[in-house]
């Protein structure tokens, strides 16, 4: 009699406690994550790039134009509505006018983030390209004290202009 | 047997040490940086933003007579006593636009010379020596073939 309580005392732990030592046990809670995205856009080149007009020959008949593309770091999916410039679209350099204008913007898609370390994904590149035109027929402007035709034509006029891009 | 643990909750120590009133200051500066700070890029959900790049303009302007020759061309034609007659002169290598035709009136040179006939009628007219942007140098009347010519030279 003793021998089978005994017995029965034995299977009844065992069954309690079945599991090995060696094994975990889970358990799991739900949670959220949540982050609220704003989108940007960032200038990658500014101030860098150059739109060259290159030699402007006072009275010649034919236009000038020339190119620069301005680069952007954007969200991706991020879209480009507009384009504006400083002031408006014209200036004057070396007393002759021109006109600037932007091509439809190329976007080079970035890489999509990945739920692995490192996996960040990269921006949206976008190119928007600006043109701008120097009509024809123009007599300039020397810079003072450049009275002379050596003088003024001595070295090239600069002016910076800034392209702001609205999405 | 499945072991359980307990965990008291212990107290946490005091962020800031010192009294309460520098601790609720300090928390009201830190909440209003964090507010700054989060607004300064912040735009409503649906209103447009804005990014810029600043880029150069350059162009160097050189006087036409920096070229070695030059062309001078008019369309007025034989024009009514006492008008106005208008030459354009460019030290563009290019040819120009519109070239003369035969038999019409237009009439080039290179070395900024200009040259067309006049009727004695306009001969006997008060030379204007204005010539625009540029300066007339020398102004005279050729004779070829019993024919009045004018001949203007334009520097600068």
């Amino acid at each position: 009699m003793k021998r089978v309580i005994a017995s029965t005392l034995v299977a009844a732990l065992m069954g309690v406690s079945s599991i090995p030592a060696a094994y975990a046990l889970t358990a799991t809670s739900d949670f959220t994550v949540s982050v609220q995205l704003a989108g940007r856009c960032t200038a990658t080149n500014s101030g860098t790039q150059t739109l060259n007009f290159g030699t402007y020959t006072a009275f010649q008949n034919t236009d000038k134009t020339g190119s620069v593309g301005l680069t952007f770091n954007c969200t991706r999916g991020l879209l480009p509505t507009s384009f504006s410039f400083d002031t408006n679209s014209y200036g004057v350099l070396a007393g002759l006018n021109y006109s600037l204008a932007t091509a439809a913007a190329v976007t080079t898609a970035g890489g999509a983030a990945s739920a692995a370390a490192g996996g960040t994904g990269s921006a949206d590149l976008v190119t928007v390209t600006v043109s701008g035109t120097m009509p024809q027929g123009q007599a300039g402007a020397c810079g003072a004290g450049a009275a002379t035709a050596a003088a003024c034509d001595a070295a090239a006029t600069t002016a910076t202009r800034t392209l702001t891009v609205t999405y | 047997m499945v072991p359980v643990r307990y965990w008291a909750r212990r107290r946490q120590p005091d962020a800031v040490p010192g009294d309460p009133a520098r601790r609720a200051r300090l928390a009201a500066t830190t909440a209003a940086l964090v507010a700054a700070t989060a607004l300064a890029g912040w735009a409503p959900p649906g209103q447009a933003v804005q990014a810029s790049s600043t880029f150069a303009v350059t162009v160097r302007l050189v006087s036409p007579n920096q070229g070695e020759t030059g062309t001078c061309r008019t369309d007025s034609g034989q024009s009514a006593f006492g008008a106005s007659l208008t030459v354009l002169c460019s030290s563009e290598t290019t040819a120009p636009t519109a070239p003369a035709s035969p038999g019409s009136n237009r009439t080039t040179s290179d070395g900024y010379r200009f040259l067309t006939y006049i009727t004695k009628d306009e001969l006997s007219a008060t030379v204007d020596s204005y010539a625009g942007v540029g300066t007339t140098t020398a102004f005279r009347v050729l004779h070829a073939r019993g024919r009045p010519y004018v001949e203007m030279t334009v520097g600068w």
